[in-house]
């Protein structure tokens, strides 16, 4: 029956249908209750539609309901402030690079973040040979160390990616570096005549 | 009906091609971090002889430097500022080839390569001053108590590092002009940028340990 309906629509009939079926914002407050007033207060389909409408006008002014409505515009209006969200690390990385803004300690910088990283680059290297110059005491070697491992630790992070990427990446870069250091310590504390 | 399952059965294959492309993608990058982390073993261990030269020997660490004098200095200081520029320009290009630009990819690329190429003619005029000054490979002829194979092994191997960089930018432009790569495709870009970063990171560290401490 419902294809034999089906058939005798054409597509443009079927189109005007959809359309004059008022979305959820079209219905004017408060039509519900006027079409309710006109029916037969014995008719039990309207009692029990009435009553219905009652509930759920209830449970939608309830506390609950409420918080949950505020959560759900929040989470909304946040995601589009801040963009739409990764899928995944790959996407993340690209939405990263894209930027054209970096959000660092609370303040926003016009720059994307890898120019911040190079400015922080250029600083630290300035910031060392300065140094190097000035401080002539035994602390000049623990200071210097200190920034080129930063910045040896910045270029891996953000530039190599391992800020996105899997840690596992990190595992071989980090248990060969372990490795080697320890050998070389262990080379340093024996007496070169000794082996 | 049978539409439907057709429509479901395209999905499944798009999935798991998608899934098997991220895979190889994934194993293309673990083995240049494979790569990395056996130069990382070769790299410390000439940063370590270097090391143990240095606490053995300061006086001639000490005099190595007062004969490069601040000029020296700042060429050195000027070089590392080549490769801090040239890596952010390398990960600029990557950038540029996530929004689908191969023309910006190869402009930023080509500032790449051209200061790696600066980066090494000024490590070879360096080497001709501190030549000059008798720092040499041969322990005999070498003024400073042998500093000359300690500082020439582990600098001329980052050296030879960057030439190899700068051949591989240059391979990486040709192959983007060529379109192979994409917004969807730029694991090969990103597998370079890998290794030139890894190749400015020792000369972070280098930089500090030979020439500051």
């Amino acid at each position: 029956m419902a294809e034999e309906h089906k058939d005798e629509l054409t597509n443009g009939e079927v189109e005007e249908l959809a359309n004059s079926v008022p979305g959820p914002d079209e219905y004017p407050e408060g039509q519900a209750e006027d079409v309710l007033a006109k029916a037969d207060p014995d008719d039990a389909t309207a009692k029990a539609t009435a009553e219905a409408l009652d509930s759920t006008e209830e449970a939608t002014d309830s506390p609950i309901v409420e918080a949950f409505d505020a959560g759900v515009t929040a989470l909304e209006e946040g995601i589009e402030k801040a963009g739409r969200a990764p899928n995944s690390p790959a996407e993340a990385l690209a939405h990263d690079a894209h930027g054209d803004v970096t959000v660092w300690f609370g303040r926003e910088f016009p720059f994307p973040v890898y120019t911040m990283v190079f400015g922080l680059l250029a600083v630290a290297t300035l910031i060392e040979v300065i140094l190097a110059e000035l401080i002539g005491s035994d602390l000049k070697i623990p200071i210097l160390l200190g920034i080129a491992i930063v910045k040896a630790g910045l270029v891996v992070w953000y530039y190599m990616h391992l800020n996105h990427d899997s840690r596992v990446f990190a595992l071989t870069l980090a248990l060969p570096l372990i490795i080697a250091l320890l050998s070389a310590l262990f080379l340093m504390g024996v007496d070169p005549t000794s082996y | 009906m049978s539409e439907i399952s057709l429509d479901r059965a395209e999905q499944v294959r798009n999935a798991e091609e998608a899934k098997k492309e991220a895979l190889s993608i994934d194993n293309q990058k673990f083995a240049m971090w494979l790569y990395l982390g056996s130069e990382v073993v070769i790299f410390t261990v000439l940063i370590a002889t270097y090391v143990v030269f240095r606490i053995r020997e300061p006086e001639a660490v000490h005099h190595v430097h007062e004969a490069l004098g601040f000029t020296g200095i700042l060429l050195v200081t000027f070089n590392t500022f080549l490769l801090l520029t040239s890596s952010w320009s390398m990960v600029m290009g990557l950038r540029e080839i996530q929004r689908d630009n191969i023309a910006g990819l190869n402009r930023w690329f080509s500032i790449t390569a051209v200061l790696g190429a600066i980066f090494v003619v000024l490590q070879y005029v360096e080497y001709r001053r501190l030549g000059d000054e008798a720092v040499t490979l041969d322990f005999a002829s070498d003024a400073f108590s042998g500093f000359g194979m300690h500082f020439y092994a582990p600098t001329a191997f980052h050296g030879a590092h960057v030439i190899v960089g700068v051949l591989w930018c240059l391979l990486v432009m040709n192959r983007a002009r060529n379109g192979r790569y994409s917004s969807r495709n730029y694991v090969g870009v990103e597998i370079f940028g890998l290794y030139w970063h890894f190749v400015d990171v020792v000369w972070i560290l280098l930089f500090t340990i030979i020439y500051l401490v």
